[in-house]
């Protein structure tokens, strides 16, 4: 049995932003055009309620992660009602989240987030100048400032420190990691998340040039030779990961590692799709053959089925490369959606590979410099 | 920050260097980590962690 450690619920399937590299809306998947723009109650529920009964079955807590588009254009008041709902309907110990762009993110929202026990993560990509090349609203506006006037609203409310989970932001190679990771330290988030740019074989991720080219990995090598001698840091989870992968730990971000991830994804109509990056892929690469409506199915039967757990062993790498590859354990064969090519499929080493390989060896240069014993 | 990048040597095969007691490092973080990976749990400084976001987009 695939044990679920995630939902990710996209409550809302519009987003008030328009980021030049959004895997749902810039990458050629329109399939956001045919869902409804909010999930109402009614589907909330019946998903709240298989949910409960999963938690029951595997015996273990998840986290649901209300997610979108942009989760916060359902409004106020029905993601008051949505919070309510699942948690009469959830364990204790499950636990939510809502991942934001921040610009809605009002005192009512906080206040909501607070009384339901929500954590906030916010995507930010940098100080303006980064943030606003790529993040910006549907007249091409940059977002920056209205998204720290959210940060603000957080950390200034009375629980809003303890709600703020850390900030996303997508790495523009272009950019200075120093520079970025200061001015991201510098909103108060207690934790980082650094993502590369969507993108496969098939389609270059924006600002890499080559398979081989090493522009993440030399960003995100920079970064880490100034992480580790800060002094006063706020924690890079991937490097985090990464590290402790090294020195006998275990991963928990997905894409990292090779830990058990199960991740559910459901649309705002309540239909399961696969993992949703996919939908930089292809069309159709996030859909499952069978049409699987949450509203009217038995989440336990789905997840049971032969598809799915297809679809499960599917998410971790499967090329001879990956499989035979040195880094394997640390580097985790990335996010599926980065191995996708038309040719093979998923059955591809990471478009990151070098990358990833460059960070490793610079992550393990610095451990053994240190003189560290094996 | 290191402003000479060494490259490091022949690649070895793969190591797990293990968290010694009573190392204590140059690297705030570094320090924060073996501690975590010691303990066999994860201290998330201020982060909401009830079941640590593990999401990653």
């Amino acid at each position: 049995m695939v044990h679920i450690d995630t939902v990710l619920l996209k409550i809302a399937s519009r987003c008030n932003l328009d980021c030049k590299y959004c895997y749902v809306y810039q990458m050629g998947n329109d399939g956001w055009k045919y869902q409804p723009k909010k999930m109402n109650e009614q589907t909330l529920a019946r998903i709240a309620d298989q949910l409960s009964l999963l938690c029951r079955i595997q015996k273990k807590a998840i986290s649901v992660v209300f997610h979108g588009g942009e989760p916060l254009l359902v409004g106020s008041d029905r993601f008051e009602s949505m919070c309510r709902i699942l948690r009469a309907a959830l364990p204790k110990d499950c636990s939510l989240y809502l991942q934001t762009n921040g610009v809605l993110l009002s005192e009512k929202i906080i206040a909501t987030c607070s009384l339901y026990d929500v954590g906030i993560s916010i995507s930010i990509d940098g100080p303006t100048d980064t943030n606003d090349q790529n993040r910006v609203d549907l007249r091409g506006r940059g977002s920056h400032s209205r998204v720290l006037d959210g940060i603000r609203r957080l950390v200034g409310s009375s629980h809003g420190r303890t709600l703020f989970t850390g900030v996303l932001a997508v790495i523009d190679p272009t950019s200075d990691p120093i520079r970025t990771y200061e001015f991201l330290k510098s909103t108060g988030a207690p934790s980082i998340d650094f993502l590369y740019r969507d993108g496969n074989h098939d389609v270059l991720p924006f600002g890499k040039a080559s398979p081989n080219s090493l522009e993440f990995g030399k960003w995100m090598s920079d970064l880490l030779d100034y992480y580790l001698v800060d002094e006063m840091p706020t924690p890079v989870r991937v490097l985090d990961d990464m590290i402790k992968l090294q020195i006998g730990g275990t991963s928990r971000k997905e894409g990292i590692g090779t830990s058990e991830y199960g991740i559910l994804v459901i649309e705002t109509d309540g239909t399961l799709t696969k993992n949703d990056t996919l939908k930089s892929a292809s069309r159709l690469a996030d859909k499952f053959d069978q049409a699987s409506a949450l509203a009217t199915e038995n989440l336990q039967d789905f997840l049971s089925s032969k598809e799915f757990l297809e679809y499960h062993l599917s998410q971790k790498p499967v090329s001879p490369t990956c499989q035979a590859c040195s880094y394997l354990t640390i580097c985790g064969g990335g996010m599926p959606t980065h191995r996708f090519s038309n040719e093979h499929g998923l059955s591809n080493p990471s478009i990151f590979c070098a990358d990833q390989k460059h960070l490793i060896d610079r992550i393990k240069w610095h451990l053994s410099r240190r003189k560290l014993a094996a | 920050m290191d402003s000479a990048k060494q490259q490091p040597d022949d690649k070895q095969p793969e190591q797990h260097l293990e968290a010694e007691a009573d190392v204590v490092l140059d690297s705030v973080t570094l320090n924060r980590l073996f501690a975590e990976v010691r303990n066999g749990a994860p201290v998330v400084l201020g982060a909401y962690n009830r079941v640590h976001n593990r999401h990653n987009r």
